[in-house]
C-alpha cells in the first residue's frame, strides 16, 4: 500500500505587485508533481535550493496551502481545500524540520516539548508520560537527565535528536525529513542519519527524505526523485540513478559534486537557475542543457516510464 | 622548497569575553601560506577557524574579544601590531576577504556599481574606474555586467552575489584572499563554478587563497596544502597528496570516514561518536581524547605538532617518534 | 520554572545597579504605602482604655465607646488631649500621627502652614498634612497605574493576539475598528463620562484602560504574526496540536517579551496621566489625596512653596526610579547582548 501519494500536485504562491496589490504572477513552487512512498520505503527528493522540494514535503502534509491536485494518505483522499482534513493523519505522518535552532520552542523544557504530543495523542497518561519520555530520550541517544533543560543548552545535533524523539514518540508510519542534517556538521550528520536508520529498522518507518546532498541519497534511499524548478525531472531506484542517469540535469548534478578523488574534477553546469516566476517555455531545463535541441523549446516533456524509472526528457541517455 | 611564506601566523591565541567569563577560542594557532597557493583551513563549526580568519585582519568584535598573543607576518610586517591607519591600507588591498553569506556582506541599499566604486575611495588606483569594474565583473562571470551593475543585492541570486563579492575582493589585486566558507550557502552546481573561478584567479594573477571550509571534499579538490582545526587547535598540517594517501590524526581520519563515499555502491556512514566540546569546556590535554578510539594515558597532556615525514605535521602522541 | 533565557535576563538586570536599586526602592515604598493606614493616620494603631484594647486604625468605634456623647466616629485627637484619658489610657499612633483627610483647623496661623515639628512637610491650603497626603497619594498613583497596566495588558494581549493569530479579514476589520476607536478624544470622554456618572477611581480606571490597550495590541499583533511563522509553531501544528493550545502555550509565552519591557513605562504613563487629570480637576473626586490635586494647590499657593516643592520632588523621584527600572529592563532584554561564539 502506498502510505503517501500525490497526483499532479500544485502549490503556487501569488506574487503581488502594483498599488492595489494585484496578483501579477505565480511562483510555481510545486508544479504537477506525482509521487508515492510505500510502507517502510526510504524515498529521497533531491534538488538544489529553490527547486521546491521542501514545499513539496510541506504541502503533502498540508502545512503549506495546496493549489490543486490530489493527496492520498494511507489511501485516503484528502480534501486539499480544507486544512483541517489532514488532522486525523497527523499522528501517522510526521515531519522533522531543517533548522534545529527554531524548531523547538525556546521557552519549553525538554519534558514539555516531548510530553505535549504524547499527551495530546493519548500515547501516555499524565502519570506514565515521564517514563515514556525517559525511554524516548535513551532511544535517541540522550540522557534522561536532560528532561528539565531548555533547548538552547543543546548543540544543533542534539536538538535534531530531540526533534526526532518528539516525532517518533507517537509512533508515526512515515516521517518527512526536510533537510534534517543540512544545518549540522559532517561528523554529526552521520550520527543523525545512523539514528534515523536504526529507528526505522526498529519501527518499520517510511521516510520521505528531502535533501540536496546526493551522497546521503546514495547511502540510504531506495528510490530517488530529482526535482528542478518545481517539477520532477527523473525518478529512479537509487542504484540506477547513480549508475545510469537518464536526464541531463541528473548527470550534471552528479558531475558537479566534489569528491576526494582528485583525478575527477567537478564539472561546471553553466548558467543559473531561472526565476521560478517566469518559467521558460518548453523544457524548463533547456537554458542550461548541453544537449538541448529545437524540439525542447516547444513544450515541457511529460514524465514517462523508461528503463527502470521515469524521466521527463525528449532525448534521455 | 625554499620559498618565503607570504603569510606566517605564529601562536595566534584569541579569547572571548562571555557572560560566564573569558573563554579561549583559539590556542596557539600557527601556519604558513606560500605565494600562489591555495591553503585549506578545515574544521567543523565552533572549531575557531572563522575566528582565526577574522583575527588575521583584526576584524573581531570589540568589545568582547581579545587577541591574547600571536603574530601574523605579512610581507615582513606583523599585521597584528599595526595601527588602524596602517591596517586600513592592508585590508582590501593586500589582503581581502570573502564572507559566507553574500547577501549579508553587501549593503542592501547600494547598487553593485556603488559598492564596487566605493573601494576606490580608500585605495589608490590608476585608470578608468568604471571600465575596471565592468572588466572585473566580466572576468568573474557575472552575467551581463553592463545591465546588472545597476542592480541592488536583493535582485540578484546567491551565485551572482558571491561573484560580486569576489570581484570586490579582487579589485585591488590583493596577494592574499581569505575565503571564509565562500560556497556553503550556495548550491552544488554554483559551488563548482565559484571554486573554479577562484582557482582561475590563482592561476592568472598568482593570488594566494586561504580557503576556510568544513567540506573536506572541497579541500581535496582544490587546495595545495591544508591544516585541520579541532576545538581551537591545529591538529594536522599537510600537503594534499600526503593527506589523501595517509592522513594522520584520528579526528581527520574520522572526518574522512564520516563522508559517504559516492564511488561506493552503497556508501556507508561512519559517525564519530560523541560531540565537539564547547570552548568553555576545553581541556589542557588532547581535546579529542574523549572521542578517540586510540586514546591512551599520555593523551592527558597537550600534544605538540610532531613532524611526520616531509610536509606533514600532526598533534597526536601516536605519532611522537621520539617516544617510540 | 523560568526558562534559562528568563534567568539570564534577570541576571543581566541585576547587574545594572541603577535599575536594580530603583526597582527595590520603588518596591519597598509601594509595599509600605499599601499599609498607609499604619504609617500615617490620625487614628491610633492601638488604644487601651479602661482595661480593654481597641484598634481604631482598623475598626470603627463611636465616640460613645469612650464616654463621648455622639455616635459618630470618636475624635481621637480630642481624646488624646483629655486629661482623664491621659492618666488612664494609652494611645499608640503611627510614625506620622496625621491622616490625609483631617483638616487641622485649630492651629494658630492660617493654613497653609509651613513645615514644622508636628507637620514635617507642612499643611496644604485646607490645613491637611502634606506628608500624609503624599503617602496616601503615592498608593493611589501606584495602584491605579498597576491596575491600568494589568487591564490594558489583558485587553491588548487578547485583541492583538487574536488579530495576529487569525490574520486575514478578522485582522483588517478589527484594525479599522481600533483606528476609529483611537481617534476618540480621550480627554473629552473622561470629562463627559465623569460629569454624567460622577467621578470615581473605578470609572477613571475603566475609561483609561479602554484607551490604553490599543498601544499594546499593536505590539502583540506584530509578535503573534512573527511567532506564528516560527518553525516550532509549524512543528506543533504538524504534531496535531490544536489551534487553541498553540495560541496559549506555544505563541503567547514568547510574545509576552515586549510586554515586560513596556511595563515600567506604562506605570510612568499611568502616574502622569492620573496626576494630569487630577491637576485639571477632572480626575479623582475630592477629598481624595492625589498628587495632581496637591500640584494644583501648590500652583495656586506659590507663597507656600513647600506644597509644590514636596509634590514635585515626590513625583520626579517616582518617575525617575520607574524610568531607570524601565531602561534597565529594556537593556537586560536586548537581544543583541545574547550572542554566541561561531
Amino acid at each position: 500500500m502506498n502510505l503517501l501519494e500525490t497526483k499532479r500536485l500544485n502549490a503556487f504562491f501569488p506574487v503581488r505587485g502594483g498599488i492595489l496589490h494585484k496578483v501579477t504572477a505565480y511562483v510555481k513552487a510545486v508544479n504537477d508533481v506525482t509521487l508515492k512512498v510505500g510502507e517502510g520505503e526510504i524515498v529521497s527528493i533531491v534538488g538544489e535550493s529553490g527547486c521546491g522540494k521542501s514545499t513539496l514535503g510541506l504541502s503533502a502534509l498540508g502545512l503549506v496551502p495546496v493549489t490543486s491536485g490530489e493527496v492520498f494518505l494511507a489511501n485516503n483522499p484528502i480534501d486539499t481545500r480544507r486544512p483541517g482534513s489532514w488532522k486525523p493523519f497527523r499522528k501517522d505522518f510526521q515531519i522533522i524540520f531543517q533548522d534545529p535552532f527554531t524548531s523547538l520552542n525556546p521557552r519549553h523544557t525538554v519534558y514539555r516539548i516531548l510530553s505535549e504530543p504524547l499527551l495530546v495523542h493519548k500515547v501516555f497518561t499524565k502519570k506514565t508520560v515521564k517514563d515514556g519520555i525517559a525511554n524516548l530520550l535513551e532511544q535517541v541517544g540522550l540522557s534522561p537527565d536532560y528532561m528539565q533543560r531548555f533547548p538552547h543548552a543543546f548543540s544543533g545535533g542534539q536538538r535534531q535528536r530531540l526533534a526526532i524523539a518528539r516525532s517518533i514518540g507517537i509512533r508515526p508510519k512515515l516521517i518527512v525529513c526536510d533537510e534534517v542534517v543540512s544545518a549540522v556538521d559532517v561528523s554529526v550528520q552521520a550520527q543523525i542519519i545512523q539514528l534515523l536508520m536504526d529507528l526505522r529498522k526498529e519501527m518499520g518507518l517510511a521516510l520521505l527524505f528531502i535533501t540536496h546532498d546526493l551522497s546521503l541519497v546514495k547511502a540510504i534511499s531506495d528510490r530517488v526523485y530529482v526535482m528542478y524548478l518545481g517539477k520532477i525531472l527523473e525518478s529512479e531506484p537509487t542504484q540506477d540513478l547513480f549508475k545510469n542517469p537518464q536526464h541531463p540535469y541528473t548527470e550534471a548534478l552528479l558531475n558537479s559534486i566534489p569528491t576526494l578523488d582528485r583525478s575527477r574534477r567537478p564539472q561546471i553546469l553553466k548558467g543559473e537557475v531561472p526565476s521560478p516566476v517566469n518559467l521558460p517555455t518548453g523544457c524548463i531545463f533547456r537554458g542550461r542543457c548541453s544537449y538541448a535541441q529545437e524540439r525542447c523549446g516547444e513544450r515541457h516533456p511529460d514524465l514517462l516510464r523508461r528503463n527502470n524509472g521515469l524521466v521527463a526528457c525528449y532525448f534521455p541517455f | 622548497m625554499n620559498r618565503e611564506p607570504l603569510l606566517e601566523v605564529e601562536d595566534l591565541t584569541v579569547c572571548f569575553d562571555t557572560d560566564e567569563g573569558t573563554v579561549e577560542v583559539t590556542d596557539k594557532v600557527s601556519f604558513e601560506i606560500f605565494p600562489g597557493e591555495i591553503f585549506g583551513l578545515v574544521g567543523e563549526s565552533g572549531c575557531g577557524k572563522t575566528v582565526t580568519a577574522l583575527a588575521l585582519l583584526k576584524l573581531l568584535p570589540k568589545p568582547g574579544s581579545r587577541i591574547i598573543s600571536g603574530r601574523s607576518f605579512f610581507d615582513g610586517k606583523d599585521i597584528l601590531s599595526l595601527s588602524s591607519e596602517e591596517l586600513r591600507h592592508v585590508r582590501g588591498k593586500d589582503i581581502s576577504m570573502i564572507f559566507q553569506e553574500p547577501a549579508a556582506a553587501l549593503n542592501p541599499l547600494l547598487t553593485v556599481r556603488s559598492q564596487l566604486m566605493e573601494c576606490f575611495e580608500y585605495h589608490e588606483s590608476h585608470g578608468n574606474k568604471e571600465e575596471m569594474v565592468l572588466d572585473l565583473l566580466h572576468r568573474v562571470g557575472f552575467p551581463d555586467p553592463e545591465r546588472n551593475v545597476s542592480s541592488f543585492p536583493h535582485e540578484l541570486s546567491g551565485g551572482m552575489l558571491q561573484r560580486v563579492m569576489i570581484a570586490m575582493a579582487l579589485l585591488m589585486q590583493p596577494t592574499l584572499i581569505i575565503a571564509d566558507e565562500p560556497t556553503t550557502a550556495l548550491d552544488v552546481t554554483v559551488q563548482a563554478q565559484i571554486l573554479e573561478l577562484l582557482v582561475e584567479m590563482q592561476r592568472e594573477m598568482g593570488t594566494s587563497i586561504l580557503l576556510i571550509t568544513h567540506n573536506l571534499s572541497l579541500i581535496a579538490q582544490y587546495a595545495n596544502r591544508l591544516a585541520v582545526m579541532y576545538a581551537g587547535r591545529i591538529v594536522e598540517k599537510s600537503d594534499l597528496e600526503s593527506f589523501l594517501s595517509n592522513c594522520l590524526h584520528p579526528y581527520t581520519h574520522g572526518l574522512l570516514e564520516a563522508l559517504p563515499d559516492l564511488r561506493a555502491e552503497r556508501p556507508e556512514l561512519h559517525p564519530i561518536q560523541g560531540q565537539v566540546p564547547q570552548p568553555k569546556d576545553y581541556e589542557e590535554g588532547c581535546r579529542f581524547r574523549e572521542r578517540c578510539k586510540y586514546a591512551f594515558e599520555r593523551c592527558i597532556e597537550k600534544p605538540d605538532l610532531f613532524v611526520h615525514g616531509d610536509g606533514q605535521e600532526v598533534a597526536c602522541f601516536l605519532h611522537d617518534k621520539e617516544a617510540q | 520554572m523560568f526558562s534559562e533565557l528568563t534567568r539570564d535576563r534577570f541576571r543581566r538586570f541585576k547587574k545594572i545597579k541603577r535599575a536594580y536599586y530603583s526597582l527595590w526602592i520603588l518596591g519597598v515604598a509601594f509595599a509600605i504605602s499599601l499599609f498607609s493606614e499604619f504609617v500615617a493616620n490620625d487614628k491610633p494603631l492601638y488604644l487601651r482604655y479602661q482595661g480593654r484594647s481597641y484598634f481604631p486604625a482598623l475598626f470603627f468605634y463611636s465616640g460613645q465607646t469612650f464616654g463621648g456623647r455622639y455616635k459618630t466616629e470618636a475624635d481621637y485627637l480630642a481624646l488624646k488631649r483629655n486629661e482623664e484619658f491621659q492618666k488612664k489610657g494609652i494611645m499608640i499612633f503611627p510614625i506620622i500621627p496625621h491622616g490625609p483627610l483631617h483638616s487641622y483647623l485649630d492651629m494658630e496661623d492660617n493654613p497653609p502652614h509651613p513645615p514644622s515639628g508636628t507637620h514635617w512637610l507642612g499643611t496644604d491650603s485646607v490645613a491637611r498634612d502634606v506628608l500624609a497626603r503624599l503617602i496616601y497619594g503615592f498608593r493611589i498613583c501606584m495602584v491605579f497605574s498597576l491596575l491600568l497596566m494589568l487591564m490594558g495588558a489583558i485587553l491588548g494581549i487578547v485583541i492583538g493576539g487574536i488579530q495576529g493569530y487569525l490574520g486575514g479579514t478578522v485582522d483588517i476589520v478589527v484594525q479599522r475598528l481600533i483606528e476609529i476607536w483611537s481617534s476618540l478624544p480621550f480627554l473629552y470622554v473622561v470629562i463627559l463620562v465623569g460629569s454624567v456618572y460622577g467621578r470615581s477611581f473605578i470609572l477613571l480606571l475603566l475609561i483609561m484602560a479602554i484607551f490604553q490597550w490599543i498601544g499594546l495590541s499593536y505590539y502583540m499583533r506584530g509578535e503573534f504574526y512573527r511567532i506564528k511563522n516560527m518553525t516550532y509553531v509549524k512543528a506543533a501544528k504538524a504534531l496535531g496540536i490544536g489551534p487553541v493550545r498553540i495560541f496559549f502555550r506555544q505563541i503567547l509565552p514568547n510574545a509576552l517579551t515586549p510586554l515586560i519591557t513596556i511595563m515600567p513605562f506604562t506605570v510612568v504613563l499611568g502616574i502622569t496621566a492620573l496626576t494630569a487629570l487630577d491637576f485639571l480637576g477632572f480626575g479623582l473626586p475630592p477629598p481624595a489625596p492625589s498628587w495632581g490635586e496637591l500640584l494644583g494647590q501648590g500652583l495656586k499657593s506659590l507663597y507656600a512653596p513647600w506644597i509644590a516643592i514636596s509634590t514635585v520632588s515626590a513625583l520626579f523621584t517616582t518617575l525617575l526610579l520607574a524610568t531607570f527600572t524601565g531602561e534597565g529592563v529594556r537593556e537586560a532584554f536586548d537581544p543583541k547582548s545574547e550572542y554566541r561564539i561561531e
